[in-house]
């Protein structure tokens, strides 16, 4: 966080059947449209049906890196949202909760309380108690005295679908909740803040955000398998992809899925695919078989907790190993992260561009809070972004005879040929083979064919090198932090409060995970770092053993201690734990001389 | 689309002559079946008369995979019993291809069997060349999911515990909308059948009995020949319950029905998709769809 940003956080939570998510869609939307900065974090208790919900959105008038804390505002549609937030709600927090007949004593002094009937306004207002989501969030906008036409345009959007009646009583319902919160404005005036400009914000999830950076970078051709949280981009992608000539196939598994996408890519189109952990396992044999085919491909892994069907509908980061190192026999490969819903639509098209340009398969991790968080945007200048395309073998002026895995020095490929190109036919596959494609075992061959993989990754390591990796910050200082993923930018707000306390930490959160970093990361490490914290979602801390695998030399010379601050309880992390990690150990192991 | 055009009947004599064949030679045993079906598809391809380079040959694993590396047109040798999943995405992404897969039973039916449902009932425009000879070749003998029950190989000493499943008639009730079936011993016929499956639109299976002379050498020409009847004069491929019959007959009575059993023209995959793109582009604004797509968001 700037430091002079305001922000507001939001809670919302109720019964699986009050319209939670509705509610919050609805504040979020209203927000995002005046030109708030928005983050959204949602929790379903239950997989399907049943159980607490909670969304939670927090605006800004500064982009913002994490959904906070404890929230500022609560509104709690049952008496168990009341019971579960009240010991920890902070100081000056405000609780809007409908009557629950009876005073709700757990709720703390230091914050306040506004009763309101939702369901009385919804049955007078909207003649049915089914809006009193509604016209609760309606009593929260009017609180915060948020734009009226702009949430009504929002409610209009929301519930269009459902008929043109249900649309109206949901207006009715929030126009009359608006009107009752603006009555007590006055309890909620310190968290009115205005927008820095009314530039209207693109609002989306991190898994609309990859598929909508699919197809700005001209993925064409989409199979997928459905899987708990990655679905959304496969749907998203159908309904989209057949508008531009492309085509969404939904696989029998994910080994046909790959399998399709990768025939599809010999074929010339741009393709992707997108799964979580379980599908990435299934995907391996299909993986090595683009390494070694040397086709671009990209796989989108929206990881969850496993091992095995682990906790679908819950966060982690626990595949980086399998996606950085999962194959029989050693592919050409990159493994990018992206840690925001900015991220998803830019490292997304960053992807395929690389795909294309080094003939190899990429890996997406994204992660479930990061899929299902919906963020606001900047909405991007279509004609400034940059999209590769790759140029094919051309008969007429190529070299000759085509040769697909025609020898370089610096270990890039050559132009291919595709299906339907005269005189440029080739057989490809799986075996080990020579220059033309043609299986070949002889070992001065395969000699050459290792190396020219291995060259491969040097060559991705070094046109990456001049591009920007990562956020660097926090010059001199002796403490350091790594991470990636969604947990980067948590751990960056930590930070960024930290150093408002006098603690300087120094970050680097590369959004490439695999090839390393090198040149970015043994800087980093030679910066003067002795300390090097490292957040991650899992529990055996995949990021720093890579780390420690690849710069022993790099730790033991400069001395530096790495501490891995890991979880794997299936939330993402909030900036308060990382925190508390980072003082244990300073607690535990250092003087307060460290701190300077 | 029916067949119009006409098989020539013998090996092509003058050298002048197209042919699809690889530079490469086939490396398959002295006899061995797919010899035939190699040579069958050469004479189909000829007819059929596409330039080489608008046609690709996608295979699995297995010694009848090898197929795609003894042709001179675009080839992919995937990985085992990935060919059908491989081939599929190829014929979306390019439908202006001619894409044909061939594989071998294992490929097509054991591990490749999730997949080989599903091409079937897609109609997706293929045609797959399934060489059943009954066992695994390329690992050297063990039984396949066509194997007789009973049949000693060297997975199963003491003879296999389960019993087949007919290819023909999986191909049948999965919902392919071309079926064939068809014998090395016979190349006239599988020319033939290649060229008709060649020819239709939608997924066209034909099953060659393509002996393995070194791992299930009872199998051979001989047997194959002994075992086999043409598709009855009057049978209607266009009926599909009398195909189902003519399958269930053939399995009771112990004989492999050759010609074709069933054909039927239905919308292929990409027709339906087509259908949808011209609906959608219709309704499409005339500005950059994607900057329309992504007002969606704000
Ligand atoms: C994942 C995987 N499992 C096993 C194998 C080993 N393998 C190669 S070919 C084959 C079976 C070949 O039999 P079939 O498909 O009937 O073809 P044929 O060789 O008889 O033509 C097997 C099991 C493999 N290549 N990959
Ligand atoms: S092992 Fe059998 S299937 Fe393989 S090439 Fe030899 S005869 Fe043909």
């Amino acid at each position: 966080m700037e430091s002079d940003q305001k922000s507001l956080t939001v809670r919302f939570e109720g019964d699986s059947g009050d319209g939670i998510i509705s509610m919050g869609r609805l504040f979020a939307r209203t927000a995002a449209r005046l030109g708030y900065q928005v983050y959204t974090f949602s929790t379903f208790l239950a997989v399907v049906r049943g159980g607490q919900v909670t969304f939670q959105a927090r605006i800004s008038d500064a982009p913002l890196l994490s959904q906070g804390n404890e929230p500022d505002i609560l509104v709690a549609l049952n008496r168990q949202a009341v019971a579960d937030n009240a010991p920890r709600l902070p100081k000056g927090s405000l609780v809007l909760h409908p009557p629950f007949g009876g005073r709700c004593d757990e709720i703390p002094a230091h914050a306040s309380v506004l009763e309101v009937n939702f369901k009385e306004i919804a049955e007078s207002e909207a003649g049915t108690a089914r809006s009193k989501n509604v016209a609760a969030t309606g009593v929260l906008l009017g609180l915060l005295g948020l734009d009226l036409d702009t949430a009504e345009e929002a409610v209009d959007e929301l519930f269009r679908s459902k008929g043109p009646d249900i649309a109206i009583a949901n207006r009715n319902a929030l126009r009359a909740g608006y009107e009752e919160g603006a009555r007590h404005c006055a309890i909620a005036q310190s968290w009115v803040f205005p927008p820095k400009d009314r530039m209207a914000r693109m609002l989306l999830s991190g898994n609309e955000a990859v598929a909508l950076g699919a197809l700005t970078a001209g993925v064409r051709f989409f199979a997928g398998y459905p899987i708990t949280p990655a679905s959304e981009i496969m749907e998203w992608l159908a309904a989209q992809l057949p508008k531009v000539g492309g085509l969404m196939l939904q696989a029998e598994d994910e080994i046909a899925s790959l399998a399709m996408c990768i025939g599809a890519s010999y074929g010339g189109v741009k393709t992707m695919t997108a799964t979580s952990g379980p599908g990435l396992s299934l995907m391996i044999e299909l993986l090595g078989l683009a390494g070694m085919a040397e086709l671009p491909v990209v796989v989108v892994d929206v990881q969850r907790a496993g091992p095995s069907t682990g906790m679908p509908t819950k966060e982690a980061q626990g595949d980086l190993v399998l996606a950085a190192y999962g194959s029989h026999g050693e592919i050409p490969r990159v493994v990018i992260a992206p840690q925001t819903v900015a991220d998803c639509f830019t490292q997304t098209i960053r992807a395929v561009n690389v795909a294309h340009q080094f003939q190899i398969p990429v890996i997406v991790l994204s992660s479930q809070s990061l899929s299902h968080r919906m963020q606001t945007i900047d909405p991007p200048d279509f004609d400034k972004l940059e999209i590769y395309e790759e140029k094919f073998w051309d008969p007429a002026s190529g070299p000759r005879p085509f040769q697909r895995y025609a020898d370089t020095e610096d270990g890039m490929p050559t132009p291919r040929s595709v299906p339907g190109i005269p005189e440029g036919m080739y057989r490809c596959g799986g075996l080990e083979h020579n220059e033309f494609g043609n299986p070949d075992f002889a070992p001065v061959v395969r000699k050459r064919m290792v190396a020219r993989r291995l060259k491969r990754m040097a060559a991705i390591a070094r046109a990456f090198r001049g591009t920007t990796l990562a956020y660097d910050v926090g010059n001199g200082s002796k403490l350091g932090l790594m991470s990636w993923g969604a947990t980067a930018p948590v751990a960056l707000e930590t930070l960024n409060e930290l150093e408002k306390e006098g603690i300087t930490i120094r970050a680097l959160l590369p959004h490439v995970l695999w090839p390393m970093p090198e040149m970015a990361i043994r800087s980093f490490l030679q910066s003067g770092i002795k300390t090097l914290f490292i957040p991650e979602l899992n529990a055996t801390a995949q990021f720093a053993e890579m780390l420690r695998a690849h710069f022993t030399k790099e730790l033991l010379e400069n001395n530096i201690e790495v501490v891995s601050i890991t979880k794997d309880d299936g939330l993402p992390f909030s900036p308060a734990e990382i925190r508390e990690g980072i003082f244990q150990h300073l607690k535990h192991h250092c003087g307060p001389e460290v701190l300077r | 689309m029916s067949s119009t055009t006409t098989m020539p009947t013998s090996e092509p004599s003058k050298p002048s002559r197209k042919t699809y064949k690889g530079s490469e030679r086939a490396t398959w045993c002295a006899g061995c079946g797919d010899y035939s079906v190699l040579a069958a598809l050469d004479r189909a391809l000829i007819a059929y008369g596409r330039p080489e380079e608008e046609i690709t040959i996608v295979s699995g694993i297995g010694c009848s995979s090898r197929f795609p590396f003894f042709m001179n047109t675009y080839g992919f040798h995937s990985v085992h019993g990935r060919a059908l999943a491989v081939a599929t995405g190829l014929k979306l992404a390019r439908p202006e291809i001619t894409v044909i897969a061939t594989g071998g039973d294992g490929d097509a039916l054991a591990i490749g069997g999730n997949h080989f449902f599903h091409a079937m009932r897609r109609n997706v425009d293929l045609t797959y060349i399934l060489m059943d000879n009954q066992i695994y070749g390329m690992t050297k003998g063990q039984a396949a999911p066509t194997s007789e029950l009973g049949m000693k190989t060297k997975s199963t000493p003491y003879g296999t515990f389960e019993p087949p499943v007919d290819p023909v008639w999986a191909a049948l009730t999965m919902g392919a909308t071309f079926i064939a079936q068809t014998a090395s011993h016979d190349p006239n016929h599988m020319a033939e059948m290649f060229l008709r499956g060649l020819e239709h639109r939608g997924m066209s299976f034909i099953n060659c009995l393509s002996p393995c002379v070194t791992f299930n050498a009872g199998m051979d020409r001989e047997y194959f020949k002994a075992h086999s009847r043409p598709v009855p004069e009057d049978h209607d491929p266009t009926d599909y319950d009398a195909a189902l019959r003519l399958v269930r007959e053939a399995q009771r009575e112990h004989y492999f029905p050759l010609g074709i059993i069933h054909v039927r023209h239905e919308p292929t995959l990409a027709d339906r998709v087509g259908e949808i793109r011209e609906k959608l582009h219709t309704a499409a604004q005339q500005k950059n769809e994607i900057e329309e797509i992504v007002k969606e968001f704000v």
